[in-house]
């Protein structure tokens, strides 16, 4: 990439900002195009968003948004997120990206985390448009932001006039950060599944999208002929969408292709459809998609598409799982798709984003390892297999996917038991450091957690310790588990306790006596959730199978999970510590032996319940007596 | 359009996504299944937050209406639905 002369208000800036990063994509053609959910693209250049940002900025400031100030920012996909998040790069206030609201229900819930969010990092204005601020009332209300909440296109309206008003649009100064300023804070689910607010500097961001860059343009270099462009359907609020994409596709500059997470869900094909109509040559996911994907999408769907040019399928955000990755290889390779195009990566909000990275010219790497030893003494032994691709796999074994070595900036080590490092091949807990590492939790406001070594490099940074536990092997990470009990399911991490309360009080369970757990559904195979419960004493295992029914509904209204598995247990079955505490990780592993009492199956048990529920239902609409079933 | 109407647009639009007992009900011999206004979408019909996204998503391109945030607040039953996609589409 050609270094630019930046602009006036950029002179003597040596550091890099965000702000300086848009100034300098403004010089050069690229933009940002949107699909709206009939795939009718809207294409405006890093210019039109610049000069945008500028209007809003000039507008918060009249607002009296100050340098420093959270703005949260509850936004669909859309130009209006660039307005708000950019328009606060310009002022030095510090954007918030927030969820929207969820669809269909749990509105409560979305409410009160919405009020918890907004309360912790003591946010002074929402932002948001038309169409959302109507349920926003109620956490704004809660949380009483100084400011209030605004809608974005009337400020950039307001900023616009203001603009023009005072004759040329060079009057809105943007805002002088330096890298050590805070540049944004992003939730993350962090080590526990609770959300967290992670506090990041300029200087923080712009490593990590620098070694993202590097990463990729190392295997895969421009040149006249050729240049990267990116297509994404991540939610903006996820590090993945933001940091991974947006921002590095504006950090490089490269056009980018923004798709509505919502568009995705409904039809996955028009991922695959973008990335043929607009060039794309990254873009990444969460493991999750490609089965999604491999699953759901018709011939008819993708007829005459071509996904020849995408050199760098990125998967994180959850364990890869090798089958998956293949499932989705196999299926779409008559469409050009490369196998070598699949990169799993390592990453967290903490550090920004990116950890590691495998090659992305090659296969991704699995090995697989002695499971015995590897559980038993920690120790990562490799196992050979004879190359036959129909062979089962032995049982004995675990396949773990490589997701490379650190980026650029970024360190790992592998913890043991007594706080030393472990040698190569030996597992342990990740810790990861370096310059992209978050500069605390916002809702706390000091290092706290992060002061885990007591000598921190004085440029890398202390180490954070991320929940994971895995192994290096010449150089390379494998993730194997995690220290605590964090159930990840589609890219998202979920605090057990969380789920486990929708069932407090219900009928004959034993209060408190609940595992939430999530195992694969088979060997190599994405995780899903499994619900534990004791049933009550006074209670009949006659009723088990309506309990768990029950189990199930409960849950998935509540947390918006649909449980996979409901086991209803005799009571005192769940291994607890002597403080009468439940042993997740234990229960877990009894209950992946089968060493608990065989689970219920209740898919097809509840199956059956709702079909007696709806007959009885439609015989009461038509005044008929319901069949027995 | 009728509640009728609405109900049969419904009923396409759930067996478009192969989802839970209303599938598979149909699934076997064909026979219309059984959609009663107070069915519960989320407890009934297992959706979880993605097949929400979708079913809100294929009713509005089934319908050619747009469900406001407020209206999806108000949603917990088929008949509720219903009722918000009559409203929308006059």
């Amino acid at each position: 990439m050609t270094e630019t002369a930046t602009g006036t208000e950029m002179s003597g800036a040596d550091e890099q900002t965000l702000g300086t990063l848009l100034e300098r994509a403004a010089d050069s053609a690229r933009g940002v195009r949107i699909l709206d959910r009939d795939e009718r693209p809207e294409f405006l250049t890093y210019a039109d968003l610049r000069d945008r940002a500028r209007d809003t900025g000039q507008a918060l400031r009249a607002l009296g948004v100050e340098p420093g100030d959270r703005v949260a920012l509850v936004l669909p996909t859309g130009f209006t997120f660039y307005d708000a998040f950019f328009g606060c790069i310009m002022v030095g206030a510090v954007p918030v990206p927030l969820y929207p609201p969820v669809r269909i229900g749990r509105l409560a819930e979305y409410h009160k985390q919405t009020a918890t969010q907004l309360t912790g990092c003591r946010v002074r204005l929402v932002l948001s448009d038309e169409r959302t601020s109507r349920v926003l009332g109620r956490p704004v209300a809660a949380a009483g932001p100084a400011l209030g909440l605004k809608i974005v296109d009337v400020l950039r309206q307001h900023g616009r006039e203001r603009c023009r008003g005072a004759g040329k649009s060079g009057t809105a100064r943007a805002y002088h950060a330096d890298s050590g300023h805070v540049a944004l804070i992003q939730h993350s689910s962090g080590t526990t599944g609770t959300p967290r607010p992670v506090r990041l500097t300029h200087g923080a961001v712009l490593a990590n999208l620098q070694a993202i860059r590097t990463r990729i343009l190392r295997t895969h270099p421009e040149t006249a002929e050729f240049r990267h462009a990116a297509v994404s359907w991540l939610p903006l609020y996820h590090d993945m969408g933001l940091i991974g994409c947006l921002l590095t596709a504006l950090a490089h500059p490269a056009d980018l292709t923004l798709i509505p997470p919502e568009a995705f869900v409904a039809d996955p094909a028009i991922w695959l459809r973008a990335m043929s109509r607009y060039g794309g040559t990254v873009s990444g996911s969460p493991n999750f998609a490609y089965s999604y994907c491999a699953e759901r999408i018709n011939a008819e769907d993708i007829e005459g598409v071509d996904l020849s040019h995408w050199l760098v399928a990125l998967t994180g955000a959850e364990p890869v799982i090798p089958g998956a990755l293949l499932r989705f290889a196999r299926r779409f390779e008559g469409y050009g798709f490369r196998l070598e195009a699949l990169t799993p990566v390592y990453g967290l909000a903490e550090a920004t984003l990116a950890v590691t990275f495998s090659d992305p010219a090659e296969p991704f790497h699995a090995e697989r390892f002695e499971r015995s030893t590897l559980a038993g003494e920690g120790v990562a032994r490799s196992v050979t297999l004879t190359r036959d691709a129909d062979a089962q796999p032995p049982a004995e074994t675990i396949e773990l996917v490589s997701v490379g070595p650190p980026v650029e900036g970024a360190r790992v080590r592998i913890m043991g038991k007594d706080e030393a490092e472990v040698a190569d091949g030996v597992l342990g807990r990740v810790q990861v450091g370096g310059l992209s590492m978050f500069d605390g939790y916002d809702d706390e406001r000091e290092y706290g957690e992060l002061a885990d070594d007591p000598s921190p490099a004085p440029v890398l940074g202390p180490w954070f310790d991320t929940g994971d536990t895995g192994f290096l092997r010449n150089g390379e990470l494998f993730l194997y588990g995690r220290t605590k009990d964090v159930i990840i399911l589609r890219g998202r991490k979920y605090a057990p306790h969380e789920i486990e309360t929708a069932l407090d009080g219900l009928p004959g369970l034993r209060r408190g006596c609940v595992a939430a757990i999530s195992v694969p559904r088979s060997e190599g195979e994405e995780e899903v959730l499994v619900l534990l419960a004791e049933r009550g004493r006074d209670a009949s295992p006659r009723d088990d199978g309506l309990r768990a029914a029950e189990v199930r509904r409960r849950v998935t209204e509540m947390t918006g999970l649909v449980p996979s598995r409901v086991a209803i247990l005799r009571p005192g079955t769940l291994p607890r510590t002597s403080s009468g505490k439940i042993r997740r990780a234990e229960a877990r592993r009894r209950y992946c032996n089968g060493d608990l009492t065989p689970p219920n199956r209740v898919g097809a048990l509840s199956l059956a319940v709702e079909m007696i529920r709806s007959r009885r239902a439609l015989a009461r609409m038509n005044g008929t007596k319901p069949e027995e079933p | 359009m009728n509640d009728e109407t609405v109900l049969a647009g419904i009923r396409d639009v759930l067996e478009g996504m192969d989802t839970g007992p209303v599938s598979e009900e149909t699934g076997g011999g064909g026979a219309r299944p059984a959609l009663s206004p107070d069915l519960h979408l989320v407890r009934n019909l297992d959706l979880d937050s993605l097949r929400r996204i979708e079913l809100v998503i294929r009713i509005e391109n089934k319908f050619r209406v747009r469900l406001e945030p407020e209206d999806e607040a108000e949603i917990t039953t088929l008949g509720d639905l219903v009722n918000v996609i009559r409203r929308r589409s006059t």
